[in-house]
Order: structure tokens, then C-alpha cells, then sequence
């Protein structure tokens, strides 16, 4: 007996399912349809809910719209490319991580599916957006079809991180790659360093175009073996442009090589280029060579590049009650160490070689305040901001320091969180990680209340702390800092020996408000 | 005199004793006149409707003409007439040494890319807008004029010269009010329709555009260049571009910098940018550019700029704040604003002739730099559109904050071989 109950309901299953299963299938192909129906949707309130019940007719429901994609030229397919697309823009934001991993796998499994290159093209197009690892592994083999490799590299490249580096340089092994020039673009951005041998090999190919990717990519490659690949290129092109950009290539090479420390490399590539170069076809060259070698070695960057009304308040700073503390001629409100503080183009740069390369205060104490500066550093430069400060003692314990640094130096990377650029030196740790690239300018706001002291980096802040706990109950470096109990002093640059340049210093006073 | 000495002796030779405009050229010889010879020589490439326009800027000569589209470049060629020379592929443009300064009026999608070369070949620019198709491409350009010393020159000019649209003057009495404060803090800009702007909604493209063979006059594959491939379709192409994202933005691309870069220059934002952008549109298509309603950019110190593309604000000034406002035709309900305006001090002088900033090697007024930062503005709008959401940015780093796809559109791949 129960044998045959088991079969009759096994047999009634098997009537049953099928049924069920298209009707299923035809509620399915009306909601598709439904939806499609919408599109465009007439506002983002109403996009964004067109998508929620998009993402609600789950994967069976997807790929039916995505089986709606038809190569260009063969009928109206535009209302589901509107679904395609915007699922796609609207899975890529913060938050909706889990959708975007079926809609991945989607897409994934409609370009292994699909035989038009158009199509293929298309799907690929949605993981700029959306992909992950599992579509740069799944991207991969594609690279090697000459019809689709194009669309291939470009969305691995856009998806970027680890995993497209190791797939990318992994392409550029094989020899037949059909567009190799992009695979290398694409590591370039990453300033990859894991292909180097076959950049080399790349650049000995006829074609220039592929020959441009392959010195680009050297040229951010930061290998030794780079160097004599590139010298040589440029000197066979006599410094002259061509397209290949062989000279230009070199001279990113030394940017590089002097911001990762090798000042010798960056010394002898600018020295050599700013010797050859002197004719109509290559002055640029040299110009460039200068302005990188003065990076390292002072001279300041030149004067055209400094905005006029970079010393002049804005609208909004002047009606705010901000005042500039550097006119960008003299240092005639400050005190201090001018022997080592000197001006130069617009800017204040502390030079330790020709002075003790010592302190520079503001004429005028300060307690409550916004103070807004722009820096730039060199490698490995050592700075500190010094507030509410007497003129003599070391600011960081009689006063307050707000570390100036740069972080990225092998020389700092064991240094403690209270350390780093931003900190309130030995007291509180700020944020890394926000400072630009050295040799670039970055911008500081620092705003002290009270005990409250806010440190903002480029646009965000890094640190956001109150000094009273530590001034009542001890720092973390377990220092004395009798500072933190100043209410008012000077605000000023300490130096620490290295080269720092300064400009546009702003402070407003908000003691009283 | 000898070619590689020519530019240098143009630069050292005082500015004012070379005539750009005071004698004509059918003048011969006498004091003012300029021998051919030390006269700056430019080249253009891409020579469609707007390049063909470049010919006759003064104050230069035309050597050399560049067009992928061989009906465009015969075009030029006897429209420039004399010792002109054709060029299907820009580099070898480039490679000229006699050429002093590139125009670029090829489509958007184009103008990062030659901008960038173009400077590495030590010519100085003179660059369509809108500057460049993505922000990335954008700082890649700063980056490179400045690093090889060229002038640019982007070719929008409502900041230095010309009736400003609605406004019915210049903007130089707009801008001394405002530093002066009168207005007071922060701003707030309306573009729009009652402001006296149009933002040329008829730049939306085609949807479900239809394979067409490619006409023999056209490399298809060269206009392409560094966008990704679609099949060819007159649509896409010439005079229709503006309305595809793959080569620029439609109304605000066409438009937004001619509008926007003054406003910059008037609220003293040329180092910086919004921080936040919103929009207000219909659902976008992948390939062509749609309409939207309204845009609102905000600046870290509360200024505003509101793009109203369906003149929502009935009664909006062209700029508000606190204090006063300034409808179009310059109205304001500041009393006796035309006598404050006469007793304020004028703005910063401005280099406002491309030839003198390329002799005396100082910025012109409207230069790579505040040029990317205007051009910004409308790429972060674009992004806004194309996502379909509000964006927060931070403007010293150029980054999006807290959202990594919209930063996957900083930069964008482009097709093999190009780069930037």
C-alpha cells in the first residue's frame, strides 16, 4: 500500500508540475512584459522602484529580459536595453551588494550564452559598472577573440583592483594577444609592476601604437629594467616627439623614480634631458626636466602655474571675518627663523640648508581659530604646525604640533598612529591615507575650540578629538605635554630639516563666538 | 631667419611691436606689419562645421588642416586656401615643427587625448569645449600642459568678453558686486530659461539607431578612436554627436561651459568644485542622451548652482543671496547698483588674446585649469544623469565619496589602441 500511494502522488506531481510550471512561465512573460512596458520611467523615484520590482522577478525573470537584447539592426529592442542599463546603475550603489551578485552571475551567464559580438558587447558593457573578481576571471578568455577583445580589456580595466592585474598581465604573456596595446593601458593605470618583462618584449614590436602602450606602461613600472628600454628609445628619437611618446614616457619615468626616493635616477634622467634639449622641436622636453628636477631641489615651481588671487581672501572668507596672514611678498607678519623661512615665487619654503632650519610664528597669539594653508611636501619631508605655542621651547610638549609628514617614506613606516601627518603629536592619531601624492599640493584646514580640535586634509577630516582627557589624565606617548593646557600662543611652522613649501595661509579668529 | 629660432625671437621680441589686428594684413611692410615668417602658424584638426570656423581667427596662420572625413578636409583645404596642408591622422600634424599652436574641434570624445599629445609635442592649445568627455581625461590635460609649459586655451570666453546671455552686459559688473560683498554670502545661480539660457534640449539622441554602411569619405573606425564601437549610423556622427553619451552630453555639453564657466569665475571657484550634485530627470537611455529637469550643484560654502531646464522658478534671479539679487537684464532690487557698480574697483586683469599669452608665456584667462575645474561641473552633472542618482564629491581630491561606481567613471577605459 504505501508503495503505491508514493506512486500515485509521484504521478500526480508529474501531472501537476507542468502545469504550474507554465503557468508560472506566462505570469512570468506578462510581468516581464509589464514592466518593460513602463520604460522610460519618468523620474528617479519612480526608476528606482521600476528597478525593485525588476530585481524582484528573480534571476528566470531577468534573463527573460536580458534574452530581449538583439543585435543591432534586427528589430526594436530598446525598452529592455533601458532595463539592462539602468538595473545595472542602480545595483551599483552603495548598499546593494547582494542583488548585484545575481545580476552579475546574470550577465555572466548571457555573455557565455549569447553568439553576437554586439550582444556579448553590450552584457560586457553592464560589468564596468557592477563586476567583481568573478567577472574579471570570467572576462579573460575573451580577450583572446581579436572580434571582442576590445570590449574585454576595457571592462576588466574598468573593474579594476588585484584580480585584473594578475588576469591582464597574464594576457600579455601570449604572444597573439589581438590588442595588446589595450591590455598594457590597462595595467598603466594601475601603475603595475607585475608584467615588466613582457612590456619589454611589447616594445619591440613594429607597430607604434603598441609601442606607445608598452613605454607608458614602462614608465610607470618603476623597474630598473625600464630604464635603459626607455633611455634608448628616446635617444634613438633624438628627444624629438613622435608617436610613441618615447621622450615623454622617460620623463614619467623620473617622476616616478624621484617620488619613491630614487633622486639619483630622477637627477640623471632631468640633468641629460635638459642638457640635449634645447632646439624649437624639444624645448618642452627640457622645460618639463626642470620642473621636475625642482621638485627635489628646490627652485619652486614656476610662478605662471600660481593663480593671481591665490594671496586674495575669497568673497565668502572676507564676509566670514577670515584675514590672509601672507601676502606672498614677505614674511612681515611672522617671527622666527627667516634665515630659513625665505619667500620664493608665491610661496614660504623653508630651506634647513641655509639656516638652522628652526620656527617661524605668527607675529599675533591666536586661541580659538580656523587656520587654512596649502603645503607641498618632498620626499620624506618632516614638518609640524604649531598652535597656541610660546616662541621658545619645542612646541610639541610646550605647546601643541599637528604633525606635518609624509607618510609615504620607508623611513616612517614604523612609526606610531600619534606620529603620522594630521596628528595632534602624541596625543591623538589621525586618519592616514588622505594626503596627496608628494610633490602635489594638499589643503589643511585646522579649527581649535576650546578643547576641541578639528584637522580636515583635502576635504576630509582626519582627525576630530578633544585634548581635555589627555590633558587631565595623560597622552598616549606618556609624555608630559604641559601645551594642552595653553588657552592661547602662536601659530607657527616647525621644522624638522627637510623641505616644505607653503602658501595661501588663512586664519579667522572665533574666540569670541 | 632659421626655423628653430622663430618662436623664440616672437618671444622676445616686445609684444606690442607685433601687429595682430593694428594694420591690416593687405598693408605691406611699414612700421606694425609682421612678415609671414614670424607670424604664429597654427594647424586644426578636425574640420567639420566648428574647425572650418577656426580658420579665420585672427591673428595666426593657418599651415595645416586634419579630418578623418576626406569631404571635410578638401572642404578646408580650399576654404583655407594657399600652402595648406591635409592630414588624415593628427600625429602627423604634430610631428610638424613649423606649427606653433593646435586647434582641437573634433568631437569631445577626442579633445583629452590630442590635448595631452598635442602638449608633449610642445605646441601650445587652443581647445574646443566642452574641455574634455570625462574628469579624468580632464586632470590628465592640466597635468600635461603644465608639466610641458604650453598655453591653453579653451574656447569659451563669456569670462572675459562679450554680452553674457540673459545677463545683457559683461560679466565684469556682476563680478566687481559680488566681491565687493553687496550681495552677500553664500549664492545661489539659476540658469534657466527666465535667467535668459536655453539649454537646447534638441541635443537628445536616436533610440534603437539602425546599422547603416559607412560612407567612403568617412574612417569610421578613426572618428571612433578611444569610444567603444557601435555600428555606424549617420546620426552618430558630424553634427548629431552632441546627442550620444559615448561622444558628449547633449544640451549640457554643448552649453554647460559656455554657461557655467563664468559662473565659476564670478563666485571665485576656479581651484575648486561642488561637492554635491542632483538631479532631477527621466530614466536614461545607454546610448542616447536624454532630457533632464533640474540639476542643483552645492559648493562646501553653501553657493548653489541650479540648472532649471523647464524654467520651474517662475520668478528666479540670475543670482541671489542674502543681500540683493540680479534678475536678467541685470535688474536688481540693490538700490542705485549701476553707481555702487561704478565705484568699485575693477577684477584682476586678464590675458584676453591667445597670441599674446603664447609670446609672453602667461595663462590665459580661461586656461586648462579653471577650464577642467568648469568643464567639471558638467561631467559631474553627466555622471549624475547617467547613474541616475545624487552624488557627493570632494573637489581637492576630484573624487566621488562613497560611491565606487560613479568613480569607475572618473576615467573610462578607451577602445585599443588609445590612451591618455
Amino acid at each position: 500500500m504505501k508503495v503505491k500511494n508514493i506512486l500515485i502522488v509521484i504521478l500526480d506531481l508529474m501531472m501537476l508540475f507542468p502545469a504550474a510550471y507554465s503557468q508560472d512561465k506566462k505570469t512570468l512573460e506578462t510581468n516581464v512584459a509589464e514592466l518593460l512596458s513602463q520604460f522610460p520611467a519618468k523620474d528617479v523615484p519612480s526608476t528606482d522602484k521600476l528597478m525593485q520590482e525588476m530585481i524582484s522577478l528573480g534571476e528566470k525573470g531577468l534573463m527573460m529580459i536580458c534574452d530581449q537584447i538583439i543585435p543591432p539592426g534586427t528589430g526594436d529592442d530598446t525598452k529592455p536595453r533601458f532595463g539592462v542599463e539602468s538595473l545595472s546603475r542602480f545595483l551599483s550603489r552603495k548598499g546593494m551588494e547582494n542583488d548585484r551578485v545575481v545580476w552579475e552571475d546574470v550577465l555572466l551567464k548571457q555573455i557565455s550564452s549569447k553568439t553576437d559580438n554586439q550582444v556579448k558587447d553590450f552584457f560586457m558593457k553592464q560589468l564596468h559598472l557592477i563586476g567583481g573578481e568573478k567577472s574579471v576571471r570570467a572576462l579573460k578568455s575573451y580577450a583572446l577573440d581579436k572580434e571582442i577583445c576590445t570590449s574585454s580589456v576595457a571592462a576588466i580595466t574598468a573593474i579594476g583592483g588585484k584580480a585584473a592585474e594578475d588576469v591582464l598581465a597574464d594576457l600579455l604573456r601570449n604572444k597573439e594577444l589581438p590588442c595588446a596595446a589595450a591590455v598594457m593601458n590597462g595595467l598603466a593605470v594601475m601603475n603595475s609592476q607585475v608584467a615588466v618583462n613582457e612590456y619589454i618584449s611589447w616594445a619591440s614590436d613594429n607597430n607604434s601604437d603598441i609601442k606607445a602602450s608598452a613605454y607608458a606602461a614602462l614608465a610607470r613600472s618603476r623597474s630598473p629594467l625600464a630604464y635603459p628600454v626607455l633611455l634608448n628609445a628616446a635617444t634613438e628619437s633624438r628627444f624629438r616627439w613622435e608617436p610613441t611618446g618615447s621622450v615623454s614616457a622617460l620623463l614619467t619615468y623620473a617622476q616616478f623614480a624621484g617620488a619613491y626616493g630614487d633622486i639619483e635616477t630622477m637627477d640623471e634622467i632631468c640633468n641629460l634631458l635638459i642638457k640635449e634639449c634645447n632646439d624649437e622641436l624639444t624645448s618642452q622636453n627640457k622645460t618639463a626636466a626642470q620642473k621636475i628636477y625642482k621638485m627635489y631641489h628646490g627652485g619652486g615651481i614656476n610662478e605662471k602655474e600660481i593663480p593671481g588671487a591665490e594671496y586674495n581672501l575669497t568673497p565668502e572668507e572676507k564676509s566670514e571675518g577670515f584675514v590672509s596672514l601672507f601676502n606672498g611678498r614677505n614674511l612681515d607678519s611672522w617671527t622666527g627663523d627667516k634665515t630659513a623661512y625665505v619667500v620664493e615665487d608665491g610661496m614660504i619654503v623653508i630651506r634647513p640648508d641655509k639656516g638652522s632650519g628652526g620656527n617661524l610664528y605668527t607675529n599675533s597669539e591666536y586661541s580659538d581659530f580656523i587656520f587654512r594653508f596649502e603645503f607641498q611636501l618632498t620626499p620624506a619631508a618632516n614638518n609640524g604646525l604649531g598652535i597656541r605655542a610660546p616662541l621658545q621651547g619645542d612646541a610639541a610638549y610646550v605647546g601643541m604640533e599637528i604633525q606635518i609628514l609624509d607618510n609615504t617614506a620607508q623611513e616612517y613606516a614604523t612609526l606610531q598612529p600619534y606620529q603620522y601627518h594630521g596628528s595632534v603629536y602624541g596625543v591623538i592619531p589621525a586618519k592616514r591615507d588622505y594626503l596627496n601624492p608628494v610633490g602635489e599640493w594638499n589643503y589643511e584646514e585646522v579649527y581649535a575650540k576650546g578643547t576641541k580640535i578639528r584637522i580636515t586634509l583635502n576635504g576630509t577630516v582626519i582627525v576630530d578629538g578633544d585634548i581635555a582627557d589627555a590633558r587631565d589624565n595623560g597622552t598616549m606617548d606618556h609624555r608630559d605635554h604641559p601645551g594642552l593646557k595653553n588657552t592661547s600662543g602662536h601659530i607657527g611652522f616647525l621644522g624638522h630639516g627637510s623641505v616644505v613649501r607653503f602658501r595661501n595661509i588663512r586664519v579667522k579668529d572665533i574666540s569670541d563666538q | 631667419m632659421n626655423k628653430c629660432g622663430r618662436r623664440d625671437f616672437l618671444r622676445k621680441s616686445a609684444f606690442g611691436t607685433l601687429a595682430f589686428t593694428i594694420v591690416p594684413r593687405h598693408v605691406l611692410g611699414g612700421q606694425g606689419y609682421t612678415p609671414p615668417s614670424d607670424e604664429l602658424t597654427k594647424g586644426i584638426i578636425g574640420v567639420g562645421g566648428m574647425g572650418r570656423g577656426h580658420i579665420e581667427y585672427e591673428g595666426t596662420r593657418v599651415l595645416a588642416v586634419c579630418d578623418v572625413d576626406k569631404k571635410h578636409l578638401d572642404e578646408a583645404i580650399a576654404l583655407a586656401g594657399g600652402n595648406v596642408t591635409g592630414y588624415h591622422d593628427f600625429r602627423e600634424l604634430l610631428a610638424r615643427p613649423d606649427i606653433d599652436i593646435v586647434h582641437i574641434a573634433t568631437p569631445p570624445h577626442w579633445h583629452g587625448i590630442i590635448s595631452k599629445m598635442a602638449a608633449e609635442a610642445g605646441k601650445d592649445i587652443w581647445c574646443e569645449k566642452p574641455m574634455t568627455r570625462t574628469i579624468g581625461e580632464g586632470i590628465k590635460v592640466v597635468e600635461a600642459v603644465q608639466k610641458f609649459g604650453r598655453m591653453f586655451r579653451l574656447n569659451t570666453w563669456f569670462r572675459f568678453k562679450d554680452e553674457f546671455y540673459g545677463l545683457g552686459t559683461t560679466v565684469k559688473p556682476l563680478k566687481k558686486l559680488i566681491d565687493s560683498g553687496a550681495l552677500g554670502w553664500p549664492l545661489k545661480v539659476t540658469v534657466s530659461g527666465v535667467t535668459g539660457f536655453d539649454w537646447k534640449f534638441y541635443w537628445t539622441g536616436v533610440h534603437n539607431l539602425q546599422p547603416v554602411p559607412v560612407p567612403e569619405e568617412l574612417d569610421y573606425n578613426f572618428w571612433l578612436g578611444p569610444a567603444p564601437f557601435k555600428p555606424y549610423n549617420p546620426e552618430r556622427v558630424h553634427s548629431k554627436f552632441r546627442g550620444y553619451w559615448d561622444y558628449d552630453g547633449g544640451g549640457l555639453g554643448d552649453m554647460g561651459q559656455h554657461y557655467l564657466d563664468p559662473v565659476q569665475y564670478l563666485l571665485s571657484k576656479d581651484n575648486t568644485g561642488p561637492v554635491s550634485v542632483e538631479i532631477d530627470a527621466p530614466q536614461q537611455h545607454y546610448d542616447a542622451v536624454g532630457t533632464w529637469r533640474r540639476i542643483t550643484y552645492t559648493y562646501e560654502d553653501g553657493c548653489k548652482i541650479i540648472l532649471d531646464g523647464e524654467n520651474r522658478d517662475k520668478d528666479a534671479a540670475y543670482i541671489e543671496g542674502p543681500h540683493g539679487k540680479v534678475f536678467k537684464g541685470f535688474k536688481s532690487d540693490i538700490k542705485n547698483v549701476d553707481k555702487l557698480i561704478e565705484s568699485l574697483p575693477d577684477p584682476e586683469p586678464q590675458i584676453v588674446t591667445f597670441s599674446e599669452s603664447v609670446v609672453t608665456r602667461k595663462k590665459f584667462a580661461l586656461n586648462e585649469s579653471n577650464g577642467h575645474r568648469s568643464c567639471s561641473i558638467v561631467n559631474l552633472g553627466v555622471i549624475a544623469l547617467r547613474l541616475g542618482r545624487d552624488l557627493k564629491y570632494n573637489p581637492v581630491l576630484q573624487q566621488f565619496i562613497d560611491d565606487d561606481a560613479a568613480n569607475r567613471l572618473i576615467s573610462q577605459p578607451m577602445s585599443d589602441p588609445w590612451k591618455i
